[in-house]
This record gives C-alpha cells, sequence and structure tokens, in this order.
C-alpha cells in the first residue's frame, strides 16, 4: 500500500504527514510509500508507479488549479478501482452522498473540527483500508457496467435477476437490495458459473437457492421470493444443483 | 405494437407466423369463434406481458381484432378486384396479402400519427385506468358483436348488401370517434394534473423565495456582527491583550461556525438545481421536515439544468419518496433525511436516505397499504411501482440496513 496526500495548505499537509506517521508506526501499518504534494499533477503522475489498494487523502477545493479534488479521485478511480479515498474537507463543501456513489469514497474528515477528533478518523481510515488489502483477495463481487449502469455486487447476496416488461430494464433482488438498471438478461448467463438462466424472465444465483418445487417448478430464495423455472431447463437445473 | 409492449425478437417471428398460418388453415370456418380465439390471444399476451390481469390489455386486444377485422374488410375488396385482374397469381397470395394488410396498415397509421401528434400515442392510454376505460371496451365489445353478426350474415349469403355495407361503416365510425373522444378526455386529464402542479409549484417557489430572503437577512446580520468583533479583536490585538483575544475568539468567533451549519443553510443548496420544478418540490418538502424536527442535508454539487424524461412521471415519483421519507422519520428524536442530486455522463441521479430504527423488509413496503408505521399508509411506494413499470428512462435502486433506508432514483434518459 501507498499513501497519498494531496494538500496545498502547506502547514496542514505537514500536520497530516507526522499524524499518518505516528499512526501508522503506533498500529503497525506496514506501507511501501508516503507521497505527499500540493499539485495534483505530481499525483497522478506518480499514479502510474503505484500498486494497487493504495489509501489517497484528498482536499476538495486546491487553490489555484482548476482540476478538482473530484476530477483527481476519477481519475484515481480509473486506475485504482479498489483504493481507498478520504476526503478531507471544510463543512461547506462536504457531500459525502454524492461522492460515495460518484467515486466511492470512503469517509469524510472535516478539517474545522477538534483536532483529536480529526486524528481519530484518521486512524479508523488507516485501520480500514488495511483491513480491505487483506480482505479484497477473498471479496468477490459482480461487476457490470454500461453507459448507464455501474453495478458492483457481492455474489454472496445476489438472488436473481429478472425482466422488469419493459425492453432493456432489468431488476436485480439481492439481500436487502433491489436494483433497477439497463441491461440485458442474456449478459448474466455466461458471466459466472453460479449464474444461471432457468426461464425466459430469470437469471438465478445457484449458491443462493433455499429449495426447488419440482412440482410447481419454483426456486425458493431466503428472501421467500420465488422464481419460475422452465420446463426446458428444469433437468439441468437439478444437475447443476448437485454438482 | 400499439400496446407497446416489448417483444423478443423471436416473440415478433412466432406470434404472426403462427396467426398467419391459423387464418389461412380455418378461412372457410373462421367466424366469431375465430374472433373470439383471437380475443383470447391477446388477452393472454397481455396478461403474460404486464405479469398480471389488467384491463388495459382487454382494451388493446379489441383495438387489435377490431382494427384488423375493418381494415381487412375494406382491402378486401379492392385487393379481390386486383386479383381478378392479374389472374396468373395464386389465390393463396391474395388470402396472405389480405391477412397481412390491416397489420400493416395499422402500423402505418400508428406511426403517422405519433410523427405528427407526438404528444398523442396510443400508448399514453395504459395511464388511464378509471371509468372511462370501462364504457370504452364495453363500447369496443358491443361494436364487436354487431360486426361479426353482420359479417356472418352476409357470409351465409354471399351477398354485399349496402345496409350490410352502411352498417359496418358506421360501426367503424363509432370506433374511431370513441377512441377520440377517450383521447380528449385523457388529453384534458393531464392537462388539469399539469395545472394543479403549476399552481402547486408557484406557491412553493413562493415559500423557498421567502426562506432564501429570511437567510439573506441573516447574513447581513452576521455581516453587521462581524465587523464589531473586529472592532473589538482590533483593540485587543493593538495592546497585545492575548486574554482578550482568545476571550473574543471562544465566546463569539468559533460559535458563528454553528450558524453555517444549521438546517436552513441546506435548504439554500438547492439553488443548484435549475430545473424549478423539482427545485420548488424538494424545497416545499424539506421545509415540511424541517417543521418535523427532522435534521435535513443537503448535497447538489454541480449545477442540474435538465432532466430528459417525462417531468410529470419524474415530479410524482419524487414527491411519493420524498413523502415516503418524511412518514417515516416524523416523530422520532435524532432522526434525519439525506438528499442528493448529481449528474454522471448521461444519467441524473437522486439519492433519497433516511434514518431508521430497524431493518425493513424492501419486499413489502411496495405492496399496497404497506407501512412501517400501521395499515392506511403506504399507497405512495405503491403508486412508485405503478409509474415505473410504465417508464423505461427511470430506474430506483432500493436497500435497507439497519440504520438507513435508501432509495435511488436514476434518470437515464429518454434517446436510450
Amino acid at each position: 500500500m501507498n499513501i497519498f496526500i494531496l494538500e496545498d495548505d502547506l502547514f496542514q499537509q505537514q500536520n497530516l504527514r507526522r499524524t499518518i506517521e505516528r499512526i501508522s508506526q503506533e498500529e503497525k501499518i506496514p506501507y511501501k510509500n508516503l507521497i505527499v504534494t500540493a499539485k495534483p499533477d505530481v499525483l497522478l503522475e506518480n499514479l502510474t508507479l503505484a500498486s494497487l489498494h493504495n489509501l489517497y487523502f484528498l482536499d476538495l477545493e486546491i487553490a489555484e488549479y482548476d482540476k478538482t479534488g473530484l476530477e483527481v479521485a476519477q481519475r484515481i478511480r480509473k486506475q485504482d478501482p479498489f483504493g481507498t479515498i478520504v476526503f478531507i474537507t471544510t463543512h461547506s463543501e462536504m457531500a459525502p452522498l454524492t461522492f460515495a456513489y460518484k467515486v466511492s469514497a470512503l469517509d469524510f474528515i472535516e478539517k474545522d473540527q477538534e483536532e483529536e477528533t480529526i486524528i481519530k478518523r484518521i486512524r479508523e481510515c488507516l485501520l480500514l483500508a488495511n483491513m480491505r488489502i487483506e480482505k479484497s483477495i477473498s471479496d468477490d463481487a459482480l461487476i457490470f457496467k454500461n453507459k448507464f449502469t455501474n453495478l458492483q455486487v457481492p455474489y454472496s447476496d445476489i438472488y436473481y435477476f429478472e425482466t422488469t416488461g419493459i425492453a432493456h430494464k432489468l431488476r436485480l433482488v439481492s439481500k436487502n437490495k433491489i436494483t433497477e438498471f439497463y441491461g440485458e438478461l442474456s449478459e448474466f448467463e455466461n458471466i459466472d458459473t453460479r449464474l444461471f438462466r432457468c426461464h425466459r424472465a430469470f437469471v438465478v444465483n445457484l449458491t443462493n437457492i433455499v429449495s426447488i418445487d419440482r412440482t410447481n417448478r419454483l426456486i425458493m430464495f431466503p428472501n421467500k421470493d420465488e422464481c419460475n423455472v422452465s420446463r426446458r431447463t428444469m433437468k439441468e437445473l437439478i444437475k447443476k444443483m448437485n454438482q | 405494437m400499439v400496446s407497446g409492449y416489448s417483444f423478443s425478437k423471436s416473440e415478433l417471428v412466432i406470434y404472426p407466423i403462427s396467426m398467419l398460418f391459423f387464418t389461412f388453415e380455418f378461412r372457410q370456418t373462421f367466424g366469431v369463434w375465430g374472433a373470439l380465439f383471437f380475443l383470447a390471444l391477446f388477452i393472454a399476451i397481455g396478461y403474460f406481458k404486464e405479469k398480471g390481469f389488467q384491463l388495459i390489455s382487454v382494451f388493446y386486444a379489441l383495438y387489435a381484432l377490431l382494427m384488423n377485422s375493418f381494415l381487412g374488410y375494406i382491402v378486401a375488396a379492392p385487393l379481390e378486384y386486383l386479383f381478378s385482374l392479374m389472374s396468373f397469381i395464386p389465390i393463396e397470395v391474395l388470402y396472405l396479402l389480405v391477412a397481412m394488410m390491416p397489420s400493416i396498415i395499422n402500423y402505418l397509421i400508428i406511426k403517422t400519427l405519433e410523427y405528427v401528434y407526438p404528444e398523442y400515442p396510443l400508448k399514453s392510454f395504459r395511464e388511464i385506468n378509471d371509468f372511462s376505460l370501462v364504457v370504452l371496451v364495453i363500447i369496443l365489445f358491443t361494436v364487436m358483436g354487431l360486426l361479426y353478426r353482420v359479417l356472418t350474415i352476409e357470409n351465409q349469403t354471399e351477398i354485399v348488401s349496402w345496409q350490410s355495407n352502411l352498417l359496418i361503416l358506421i360501426l367503424f365510425l363509432v370506433v374511431v370517434f370513441s377512441l377520440l373522444l377517450l383521447n380528449i378526455h385523457f388529453q384534458r386529464q393531464k392537462r388539469k394534473e399539469i395545472q394543479i402542479l403549476k399552481d402547486e409549484q408557484l406557491l412553493q417557489l413562493q415559500e423557498y423565495t421567502k426562506h432564501v430572503e429570511a437567510l439573506y437577512e441573516e447574513i447581513h446580520h452576521f455581516r453587521h456582527d462581524y465587523i464589531n468583533i473586529l472592532t473589538s479583536l482590533d483593540d485587543g490585538i493593538k495592546n497585545q491583550d492575548i486574554k482578550r483575544v482568545q476571550e473574543i475568539y471562544e465566546s463569539v468567533i468559533k460559535p458563528t461556525k454553528q450558524t453555517f451549519q444549521t438546517n436552513h443553510f441546506m435548504i439554500a443548496r438547492l439553488s443548484n438545481i435549475l430545473i424549478p420544478e423539482i427545485k420548488s418540490l424538494i424545497s416545499a418538502k424539506l421545509l415540511i421536515a424541517r417543521q418535523n424536527k427532522i435534521d435535513i442535508h443537503v448535497e447538489v454539487v454541480e449545477p442540474i439544468d435538465k432532466v430528459d424524461t417525462d417531468l410529470l412521471s419524474l415530479i410524482r415519483v419524487l414527491s411519493n419518496l420524498l413523502d415516503n421519507a418524511i412518514e417515516a422519520t416524523s416523530e422520532i428524536n435524532d432522526s434525519w433525511i439525506r438528499i442528493a442530486m448529481f449528474k454522471e455522463e448521461k444519467t441524473v441521479t437522486i439519492i433519497i436516505e433516511n434514518s431508521i430504527l430497524e431493518l425493513i423488509d424492501i419486499k413489502k413496503i411496495n405492496d399496497m397499504g404497506y407501512s412501517s408505521k400501521g395499515t392506511g399508509r403506504g399507497i405512495g411506494l405503491h403508486t412508485v411501482q405503478k409509474i415505473l413499470k410504465n417508464d423505461a428512462s427511470l430506474f430506483l435502486e432500493t436497500s435497507s440496513d439497519q440504520q438507513v433506508f435508501s432509495q435511488v432514483l436514476k434518470i437515464a434518459g429518454n434517446d436510450l
């Protein structure tokens, strides 16, 4: 893991660097490089050398510079999709929902609060980023992208995909989440061996099936939802389930 | 085609061919029973496409059948005449043409109508679901009964009388006329709804203006205070009285941070929404939330100047989602609502989140009348589902954990 700091106020920049160095020593968090800069370009240049799963502390507003923190974050996201991005900003610029959605920003640390709180938040971010590196290998998610959609769901949460009656509008039912999105059902048939097209209108996740009702040709899921199975695919489904 | 159902490619091929085959095989005996068979078939198709029975699919079935019969009847005579001139073409081609012509003509008529009057599509009928549709279905049913009676009599006697021709013409006019009436009725209904929304919007914008003016007052006051503070600070610094400077900072300057973090400055963040209909709606709902002591948080980080979708549907969906969030958080201590609106390439996204006390069953909330706050409420989300079912440009994501209930609405634009 590399740690990047983008901050144009030199005083705050050095403060942040010292805090991070101290905490990572205390918590025994290993990192390769600590890159501290006031210029977005320097950060973006260094990105190419970087390993994956970096940790970034970004100031949202960089004075005398036309690239905002958000744009920098978006560039980072393209190169390091699993890195951890933390914004350091003032309250009036706070937009956690937006940035969490746009660049999966992990956290916002407000500049204008007590130093103790700030240090506590930085510590939390460092610990979490470190944990993510260990976890990310086992973390396996379905990633699906097109010009209107950006899906990222762990396979363990996926129940099934279904058609909605409107062309190209699909619905994904997962644990605690229902998502409508733009796509074709056929795009999910062969994406992973766990996904299976059991009906004209359904692609199901085999690993989350609770039971199969053979007489009524239905699949049951943990949330008590039922999916139809076509006569044609019933045999194959049973075979796959027994594997 | 008329209904706007989406058919897969294979379905598009299979349905017409099987229908053609059927007509072809039973052309001698084709009569009332054949018509009833097709009616049932069309309704069944509607049933599968809607995933449930809807009155509108009966209407579409009747419409398809009637148009087919009328247009078929109209084109049959000239085609037969043409074929009598060119006797070298086998008679089967004639039957095929007579069977295909109505759908082709119908398709052309509808496309022309959609092109000339884009706001008058037959698809929009699916949004009406009231008494007038029942009346129309009954009229169409009667017309169909009469029509097939006339046709069967004619078939038996083999004579085309001018009375029956006149009757068929009248029936045709009745159908066209009733469709026209329903369309006018529908347009009027829609215009009325838009007018009501506009009136509401004006009131909401006035409220919003009042609120922003109050904010301006507040900032004005602050500026006044600020100059006073500066003067006393100036004094302290000149006299090297660090204790006094510290005192002023702690007691006067530091608390001002709070001024700009309170709820009512959040509403001012809506200024980045440049679509008045949406701005006024959200501001009105947020003012209600504030009255109910709900903590609000708003994010509109960039100007949003257009959404590429039917504004009326969007307003109705948003209004229901916001009402739902307010309903869920009212009368609960430390509850909050967070709203964000932003652009990404071709989509505009609106996030509405609210605090909850326990995990919500997201499967049940869309059911009619379900609400975590007891029966009689929760019609809103059901309405949302009904609108989304007919809208190809709105995509909703619903999720819940122990503390947060979240609705993410994506507006993908009409040029999909």
